[in-house]
């Protein structure tokens, strides 16, 4: 955890109000870094600007004003676009709808190594086989369409796809919120075995305070299109400083049982 | 994870019908209309093996017969086979009709999916254009170019295509902008994928079932449309036969000879109506199968 590989600094992102309304003010002056092989939690209420900001920083966003840089080259312009997609990858909310519904889960999952010329068309049957197998699914899956897929397998192949290109980077916009409590656990400890296999680089967003105390080295939480407080996630969770923090905190459910609050 | 079993393949299915027909959901209507027109289709793609006689053959001892055994359909004003006459000029219906409906369709499409995916500037361009197109009443289209070029088969092709396209590029708009907005058109391009790849790949296979259903409609309107023309004079010259041309030779007799109007009208009504009847299964198809995923 030495250099920052993405680094935002004071993006500001402004959405035009609808006739004659007030201007959206979506992020205010926010800065960010993800470190290599860390993983950064951004919680927030909904509308805090979290997806927005995540989303300016692997540059499928534009920002108002501000700069990204990834690896020190800034990301606002186009024409590293393709090798930026390569290292940089999203997973998205809502299994339901981030996948083509006409396309077989094998053509998805081969579909990066074509795009980004990865491997010869021979071996690409190979490789999605050996992804499969890696998050837990057959290989009959290949022929499947996404519509005969469960929630949980959904997201893993979307998991899958984004990992296909062996990024460095991952963003996680809310992966588990559309799923029930047991496929949740089961897509986060994969998500985590991968992390540490691939030496990844997590940004993960939630506002499941337990599913972030549970993964992420380091907290940043947003209020209102600012960050209100960062760092550490033991510190943030253990200590807070912001009032906001505190009332997020104080909202978990079932917050005793949580191993981080006796000392809280 | 043993969450397969909901997600079986099968399910939401109807019950006891097996195989085929039970996957894809095949309706009534749809069969219905596709053996109609495959009947039709068959018959008149066959007219050299299986017309009685040449169809341009006058035989002036033998005019406006009724139906008969010896002319099933009857004989035309010069004494020709009407039996002979519809199925061979089935053949030039079916031509203009036929080809004018895939062009218009390719046109429709590539136009609608360039708005849907082509470069900013050129929306408000193809926006226009298709306006124009359908502001304009293609009847009249038809009336004014065939006046001023000499009716022939191509120019027939092409009027189709013109009378057509701007309907397909219309709902191919829609549909693309509708998929263009969802959640695996970003996630394809965060992947990488240009714009062509997702539009041919990603979202062309969601507007296909819905291309399907505006091909079976829009044979149907053209094969009308040709008879139109042909009726008014500005359809395929005589002596070919065809089916909007074959009623106007016979407009004169209408009293008198009804076989000469009827006849070939029941020929435009059943094609039209099979693919009628087919666009609608397609469309009740489509419908099914897409409730059907919201379901799960």
């Amino acid at each position: 955890m030495s250099t920052p590989i993405i680094e935002a600094s004071a993006i500001t992102k402004t959405f035009p109000g609808r006739r004659g309304g007030q201007p959206f003010h979506a992020l205010r002056n926010v800065s960010s870094k993800l470190f290599e092989g860390e993983i950064l939690g951004l919680v927030g209420e909904s509308g805090s600007g979290k997806t927005t900001l995540s989303r300016i920083m692997i540059g499928i966003e534009t920002a108002t004003t501000g700069e990204v840089s990834f690896q020190g080259r800034p990301v606002q312009s186009r024409a590293d676009w393709k090798a930026l997609r390569r290292d940089v990858q999203y997973v998205f909310q809502d299994p339901f709808t981030a996948l083509c519904p006409t396309m077989r889960i094998g053509a998805a999952l081969a579909e990066p190594l074509a795009i980004h010329r990865l491997c010869p068309a021979s071996e690409r049957p190979e490789r999605v086989a050996r992804m499969l197998e890696m998050i837990g699914l057959g290989p009959e899956m290949a022929r499947r369409l996404p519509a005969q897929l469960s929630g949980g397998q959904r997201q893993r192949v979307s998991l899958a796809r984004a990992l296909m290109l062996e990024p460095r980077v991952l963003i996680c916009d809310e992966i588990v919120s559309g799923l029930d409590v047991s496929v949740q656990a089961q897509v986060l400890a994969l998500l985590v075995e991968l992390q540490r296999k691939l030496g990844l680089s997590l940004i993960f967003i939630s506002h499941d305070l337990r599913v972030i105390r549970y993964l992420c080295d380091r907290v940043q939480v947003m209020l209102l299109g600012q960050i209100v407080e960062e760092g550490p996630a033991a510190q943030v969770f253990d200590a807070p400083e912001n009032d906001y923090t505190r009332a997020l905190l104080a909202a978990i459910p079932d917050r005793d049982r949580l191993p981080v609050s006796e000392s809280a | 994870m043993t969450v397969t079993a909901l997600a079986s393949p099968e399910r939401g299915g109807t019950g006891g019908r097996p195989g085929l027909f039970r996957r894809n959901e095949i309706g009534p209507a749809l069969v219905a209309g596709a053996v109609i027109f495959c009947l039709i289709l068959v018959a008149v793609l066959a007219a050299p093996l299986i017309a009685p006689a040449d169809p341009n053959l006058p035989d002036l001892m033998a005019v406006r017969k009724p139906p008969s055994a010896a002319n099933w359909f009857g004989t035309d004003a010069v004494g020709r086979d009407l039996l002979s006459r519809i199925l061979w000029g089935g053949q030039v219906s079916f031509l203009v009709a036929g080809v004018g409906m895939v062009g218009s369709i390719c046109l429709g499409t590539l136009m609608g999916m360039l708005r849907g995916f082509g470069p900013g500037w050129l929306h408000p361009i193809v926006d226009r254009i298709i306006d124009i197109q359908l502001a304009f009443p293609y009847v009249l289209l038809g009336i004014a170019i065939t006046s001023v070029v000499r009716p022939s088969v191509p120019v027939l092709i092409l009027l189709m295509v013109l009378a057509g396209w701007a309907a397909v590029a219309r709902v191919v708009r829609a549909i693309a902008l509708q998929e263009r907005a969802k959640d695996y058109v970003k996630a394809a391009e965060i992947i990488g994928a240009s714009r062509l790849r997702i539009a041919a790949f990603h979202v062309f296979p969601s507007v296909w079932p819905s291309l399907m259903v505006l091909a079976a409609m829009q044979m149907a309107a053209m094969i009308v449309f040709e008879a139109t023309l042909s009726f008014l004079g500005m359809g395929v010259q005589p002596p070919t036969a065809s089916w909007g041309g074959i009623m106007l030779d016979g407009k004169n007799y209408i009293t008198t000879s009804w076989w000469l109007t009827l006849l070939p009208g029941i020929a435009i009504m059943m094609t039209s109506l099979s693919l009628v009847l087919i666009g609608d299964g397609l469309e009740a198809r489509a419908e099914r199968l897409r409730s059907r995923e919201a379901d799960k």
